[in-house]
């Protein structure tokens, strides 16, 4: 990357930014949602619109018909991802890429992914509207696959785009009918022949639901996400002596369950101790044999830690080693620890984080800064193209749930600031 | 005197064939039992054991619940006989020992008056009581439950096994059904001889357990209700996660035991956690505390305090708890002057003992709600037991078959 003084870059983005007065059509935003849901509708009011199902490709024929109308050109990729261009004044410059993804969780939510979507539309719609042309391209970007419900693990189309995959790897993903992901690709026609990445993005931006609780309860319109979280995920067997409950003395018991109560006590104490980003769950706890009137001779148990920074990540992995240690001297017990997933911390890049800080000042939204606990497209991206986030709050935190819900005016807050952002980096032309 | 005089032994040799004779019927994958209740290992045992009797003179009985009642006349015909036994059906993966210690036992102290010539004047009855184990049709003990009349012999017809079989229909398959009503019979006592299944014995060098008590026990189900979130997006603060309270219970449950030693034991053997998966916080969790002891006030006393704290707990991590009593059943006291006869019976013998409470539940615990009733308990390896890897000794069998011999023929009067 170039290195730039923040000055410099401040002053030609204040010149290109759009004025404060400009907002979005919410209205249009909204209906264009629920336009949407009825496309592969839930059984509850949310969606079921798996990847690669004729309801994902009547989802994408009909944003490809909004895209068009919208004067955009539509191109599809290796992998589905769909790239709705709208010409910049210079073609010649990389272009400002904006969206996230159509498909949803099976007994899925209205809004998780398809937002950042259709507020990418909307920013094209609203500068068509306004006869506002922009010096970069804009790109409206869907891309495939992002739940991995259907095809595990997710984010397959900016993944491949990040050339993390393999096009191979993502075409021999199967389903749990044995269907593989480039037959189904194919078959239901959104096999593009551009190439999937080899091209780098002025910047990458995505609107997204928070999918948590923090800024409803805090009463913020704005999320300015700097980091995505690290994660690290652990499956942990504990081993003691499976005896009978009744007659086996308590000074003689070995029993794994309490190993692991005091283990699921000690992760939480570790995400305690770094706050206030850090989290820590124990979200499986099985005991073998399983029967009331067994004492448990093992606990099977999966621990898992998010901190957006790689080193306090590493730390609270130390402290967990050393706790269970304690736990096995103190309780006669055994342990197997194996790490079985590991996930680096995403840093967002300060210039986009900047902007979408910025744009929320200046259309007098509430904000804080936050980390993405969740994963999304834009931590792919993030490593090949200057990244930033933006999130709005839903209801109860409830999201990959049918009764995921937000509110019009949540929805035109996100749009609008998204739209301030990726206009100031695409460059307004005067 | 109508105590048999030190000197008289068993034929542990005899004994020790028996047992391993019958384990060849029903064998396990690796060399204990499988011969569960009213199946056809289950009939060809119950064969095996009645030619035993027969060979030993015995008149034998069948209940209406397969129960098997093989008799030795005493010289008063009015006595009300004694009875010995425990059961002959196993584990699916069950040991040698388990029950079929206490039956053959039984057939032993009678193959060995019958030696000697020993006239007793009460009549002694070995039993096999049906269905002990519970692992196919569950309860357990249940022909002993009908017979002491804390079960009702209807539903225990009803009883299906995991095929759908019932327990009615199987008793009469295998040709087991007789029909003597459960419990018409009076018994002048009842003496039970059975492998510890606990380590007790063995690690404190014990030859003999001397059984006072059965444990009571009480079974709480608990549901602890937090709110099902992502692990990712839900900062520490705004959790409410049931796996926590189920941590803090689980080390209550053990405080609460600990702090009632040596006469209690407490665990929590059986968790649901709900939707146990790796990225969700539990939004429940279901689980069963189990508490035992021999002293009632101790049990209740345990019961009183989780319920006491364990909401408490809870209500600190911002989660829900309820409970329910879902099983229990109160410790039984022993007959004095049987247990009497079991410990004069070991000093007699010179054999070290001790006191002990049965953990685990037997036949014994029931029919003593009906009869003057004790239990004799010999060591096992590490105190493994519904485990195919049981194993006693020789010595010990012999050892626990001679003061089971003595108890019962002291109780039934050796007439001189």
């Amino acid at each position: 990357m170039t290195v730039r003084s923040e000055s410099s870059v401040w002053e030609k983005r204040l010149a290109a930014a759009p004025g404060n007065n400009i907002k979005v059509n919410g209205e249009r935003l909204w209906e264009s949602l629920m336009e949407m849901a009825k496309v592969g509708p839930g059984v509850k009011g949310g969606s079921n619109r798996l990847a690669l199902t004729d309801v994902d490709r009547q989802g994408r024929d009909l944003f490809k018909s909004w895209c068009e109308a919208a004067g955009c050109t539509v191109a599809v990729d290796t992998i589905g991802s769909m790239f709705a261009r709208r010409p910049g004044t210079d073609e010649l410059l990389p272009p400002v890429m904006v969206g996230s993804h159509l498909d949803t969780q099976p007994t899925g939510g209205k809004y998780d992914g398809v937002l950042g979507v259709l507020s990418g539309l909307e920013i094209v719609r609203t500068l068509n509207d306004l006869g506002i042309r922009t010096k970069h391209p804009i790109e409206v970007v869907n891309w495939t696959n992002e739940e991995g419900s259907r095809f595990a693990p997710g984010t397959t189309g900016s993944s491949t785009f990040a050339g993390i995959h393999t096009q191979d790897f993502a075409y021999g993903l199967k389903d749990a009918d044995g269907k593989t992901f480039g037959e189904e690709l194919k078959r239901i026609g959104y096999a593009g022949d551009v190439p999937a990445g080899g091209r780098r993005p002025k910047a990458y931006f995505e609107l997204h639901i928070e999918q948590g609780p923090i800024l409803e309860e805090e009463g913020v319109d704005i999320g300015v996400v700097t980091h995505g979280q690290g994660q690290r995920w652990f499956e942990i067997a504990f081993t003691g002596f499976e005896g009978h409950a009744g007659s086996t003395p308590m000074p003689r018991r070995r029993d794994a369950l309490v190993g692991a109560a005091k283990l699921v006590t000690a992760v939480n104490e570790i995400a305690l101790k770094n706050p206030p980003d850090a989290v820590g769950t124990v979200g499986v706890l099985k005991t073998y044999p399983g029967s009331p009137n067994v004492i448990p001779g093992s606990v099977s148990m999966t621990v898992e830690f998010r901190h957006p920074v790689d080193t306090t990540l590493a730390e609270m992995k130390e402290a967990m080693s050393k706790a269970i240690e304690t736990i096995c001297a103190e309780n006669k017990l055994t342990a197997e620890v194996e790490e079985v997933f590991y996930y680096a911390p995403v840093a967002f890049d300060r210039d986009c984080v900047s902007a979408v800080r910025r744009a929320a000042e200046r259309l007098g939204y509430s904000h804080r800064d936050m980390v993405s606990g969740a994963g999304h497209d834009a931590c792919y991206i993030a490593r090949v193209a200057p990244t930033a986030m933006v999130f709005c709050p839903c209801v109860d935190g409830i999201s990959h749930n049918e009764a995921e819900e937000i509110h019009p005016e949540w929805a035109t807050a996100g749009a609008e600031v998204l739209f301030h952002a990726v206009v100031e980096t695409a460059e307004i032309v005067e | 005197m109508a105590a048999p005089a030190s000197n008289l032994r068993i034929n542990a040799d005899r004994l020790w064939d028996s047992i391993h004779e019958i384990a060849k019927i029903g064998p396990g994958v690796r060399s204990g039992s499988n011969r569960q209740t009213l199946t056809d290992a289950d009939g060809e045992g119950r064969k095996l054991f009645q030619r035993w009797c027969d060979e030993a003179g015995l008149t034998m009985g069948v209940d209406q619940m397969g129960t098997m009642f093989a008799r030795r006349e005493g010289t008063n015909p009015d006595a009300l006989p004694v009875y010995v036994g425990s059961h002959l059906d196993t584990q699916p993966t069950g040991g040698r020992y388990d029950g079929v210690l206490g039956v053959l036992g039984g057939l032993e102290l009678v193959r060995t008056l019958n030696d000697l010539n020993v006239k007793t004047k009460h009549p002694i009855v070995v039993v096999n009581w049906t269905n002990e184990e519970g692992t196919r049709f569950a309860p357990a003990m249940l022909a002993s439950g009908v017979f002491a009349g804390v079960i009702d012999q209807d539903w225990a017809y009803e009883r299906k096994d995991a095929e759908g079989k019932t327990f009615g229909d199987e008793l009469k398959r295998i040709g087991w059904r007789g029909e003597e009503e459960v419990g018409a019979r009076k018994m002048h006592a009842f003496f039970e001889l059975h492998i510890e299944q606990g380590p007790i014995l063995e690690a404190e060098d014990k030859l003999i357990g001397v059984v006072t008590h059965g444990q009571g026990l009480r079974w709480i189900q608990c549901t602890v209700t937090g709110k099902e979130s992502h692990t990712g997006s839900t900062p520490m603060k705004m959790r409410r996660n049931a796996g926590r309270g189920l941590a803090q219970i689980t080390e209550l449950v053990h405080e609460i035991a600990m702090s009632k030693q040596p006469n209690a034991v407490g665990a929590i053997g059986h968790i649901d956690v709900y939707p146990n998966s790796r990225n969700i916080i539990p939004g429940k969790v279901v689980f069963t505390v189990d508490f035992r002891s021999h002293v009632l006030e101790t049990l209740t006393g345990m019961v009183d305090r989780l319920l006491a704290e364990a909401p408490k707990l809870c209500q600190a991590l911002g989660v829900e708890f309820e409970a329910e009593i879902v099983g229990q059943f109160d410790p039984p006291a022993f007959d004095e002057t049987c247990v009497k006869a079991v410990r004069s019976a070991a000093e007699r013998l010179g054999y070290p003992h001790r006191d002990i409470v049965s953990g685990a539940g037997h036949d014994a615990c029931w029919v003593n709600r009906v009869a003057p009733t004790a239990m004799v308990m010999c060591p096992c390896v590490d105190g493994l037991s519904h485990n195919e890897d049981e194993d006693i000794s020789k010595e010990w069998a012999e050892a626990g078959a001679n003061v089971l011999f003595h108890a019962v023929v002291e109780t039934a009067e050796i007439v001189e």
